[in-house]
């Protein structure tokens, strides 16, 4: 039989396929695969200090890399983020993502974690109240008394970006806020959605839209030295209620415990406040 | 290394790539070599990835893979952790993803090995098995290894299943693309040209891997 094999495979050289014969090239697969096998356990098993896991709102990701190095320095409790949107990771917590710790943009997501079985009852906190601020590519020009929202309907600003209201927490208070205003009608036709937050920040940072809504942190984080912003007062847009929520599958719930005591405490509320966020 | 988002983009895109070639062959032996009402339904099956939004693929695939299904549950007691959020929920997952590109130049290989080759060698006493191994596959090479580039570079862009079943878990499930994402939207410039960079090396790489292989074909 082997004979045969290696026969049929010089036969195969000499029709000009045969710089690999399937056998060999059959081997090297399966000999990638034991490679990848070896490897696998390697990226799969736990570590000896498995980091605390955060799921965590996008307008978190201008704050939250300083408190998490600050809880990390004080504990030794090792941190480790992922950013995304609420709704997205409220699916995912739904399915047993591995996260400990889900700091939403809103109060309705983990207090839902909490109502489904998900979420650790009682553990569900306010950590800050998030607000917005409206961006423009310029100081628009303002008769006296007029509030800049109302700078908004000037189609010099070209695109109004905000966070798709459907998905996004930061997206409901901005439509709140147009629809307030009375500039829906008006708006439409010009605005473009985020699928979060950060993507509205991109959007404004790279020029694509004029205008646009953002979250205190957020706004802070892009460039200063070009866009003028103003804080949006709670008449037009309530402020936010930002809840985290424990999950009920976490091995390290006592961590994550301690991470929420240290973000609602003094040290981390400080980092909120000088972020613009309100408590 | 392994860690890393190039690492894990690496690892995932080799192991998908391979599996997808080990696993494609005999889809693509089938639909080439069925009757024309198979042929027609297994190549709209095999393409369906193509057409379907990868978020969505990727919601479906996290409920798939969590462990109140049946499948993800019969994983877990299995392998001791659930296949959602995992590698090896990626790999599962970029395998369904990809497949077209594994299955379709094969086919295409299959399609293309005249008959009367298989028909000699079945009268000169060769099985199916043998004809399949000794004949068809050896004709059949270049595709094979099209396939595997094309899996390969497919799954080194993959972005929206990743970031539904994967769940974007630092040193695990955060590869290359959505490091890009990342850090493009958190407008953290300087680390997205690097992941940018990353990225395209390996298509670049792909890419060449499939026009020496094209070269090949024609020459061969």
């Amino acid at each position: 039989m082997d004979a045969g094999k290696s026969g049929s495979g010089k036969g195969n050289g000499s029709r000009g396929f045969g710089i690999l014969e399937p056998g060999q090239v059959l081997w090297m697969f399966l000999a990638g695969l034991l490679f990848c096998q070896m490897v696998l356990p390697s990226l799969s098993c736990a570590k000896d200090k498995p980091p605390l896991r955060i799921a965590a709102a996008a307008d978190l990701e201008a704050i939250l890399p300083k408190i998490a190095e600050a809880f990390t320095r004080k504990t030794g409790i090792p941190v480790s983020v992922s950013y995304g949107s609420s709704g997205v990771f409220f699916l995912q917590v739904r399915h047993h993502a591995p996260f400990d710790l889900f700091m939403s943009a809103d109060a309705f997501y983990p207090a839902r974690l909490v109502r489904l079985g998900d979420g650790v009852p009682g553990t569900d906190r306010i950590y800050a109240r998030g607000g917005l601020v409206l961006w423009f590519s310029r100081k628009p020009e303002l008769a006296p008394g007029v509030s800049p929202v109302k700078a908004l309907s000037d189609p010099s600003f070209g695109k109004i970006a905000l966070a798709n209201p459907r998905v996004a927490p930061y997206g409901r208070a901005s439509l709140h806020c147009l629809k307030v205003s009375g500039l829906v009608g008006t708006l439409r036709a010009r605005w473009v959605l985020g699928d979060n937050v950060s993507q509205v920040a991109q959007y404004l940072e790279t020029g694509a839209a004029g205008a646009g809504f953002l979250p205190v942190g957020l706004g802070e984080k892009l460039r200063t030295e070009k866009g003028w912003t103003w804080p949006v007062p709670g008449s037009c847009a309530p402020p936010l209620l930002q809840k985290m929520v424990v999950l009920k599958t976490s091995s390290r719930q006592e961590a994550a415990k301690s991470f929420e005591s240290f973000v609602t405490g003094p040290s981390g509320q400080a980092f909120f406040r000088k972020a613009g966020y309100g408590r | 290394m392994f860690h890393s988002p190039f690492g894990i983009t690496l690892m995932l895109s080799f192991v998908t790539a391979s599996i997808l070639t080990l696993l494609g062959a005999p889809i693509a032996y089938g639909i080439a070599f069925s009757n024309r009402l198979g042929s027609v339904a297994g190549e709209i099956l095999v393409s369906l990835t193509l057409v379907f939004p990868p978020a969505v693929l990727g919601y479906f695939l996290m409920v798939c893979f969590s462990p109140d299904s049946v499948f993800g549950h019969l994983f877990e007691r299995v392998f001791g952790h659930p296949l959602a959020f995992s590698f090896e929920g990626l790999v599962v997952a970029s395998i369904i993803y990809s497949l077209p590109f594994a299955v379709q130049p094969l086919t295409q290989s299959f399609r293309s090995v005249p008959s009367s080759h298989l028909e000699m060698a079945r009268i000169l006493g060769a099985g199916r098995l043998t004809t399949f191994f000794r004949v068809l596959l050896p004709i059949s090479l270049p595709g094979l290894l099209t396939g595997w580039v094309l899996s390969f570079a497919h799954t080194v862009g993959e972005f929206g299943v990743v970031l539904m079943v994967g769940g974007n878990i630092p040193g695990e499930t955060r590869t290359l693309s959505i490091e890009a994402y990342e850090d493009l939207l958190s407008l953290d410039f300087a680390n997205a040209r690097k992941a940018v960079f990353a990225l395209l090396l390996l298509s670049l790489v792909s890419l060449l891997g499939i026009q020496l292989l094209n070269r090949w074909r024609r020459s061969g």
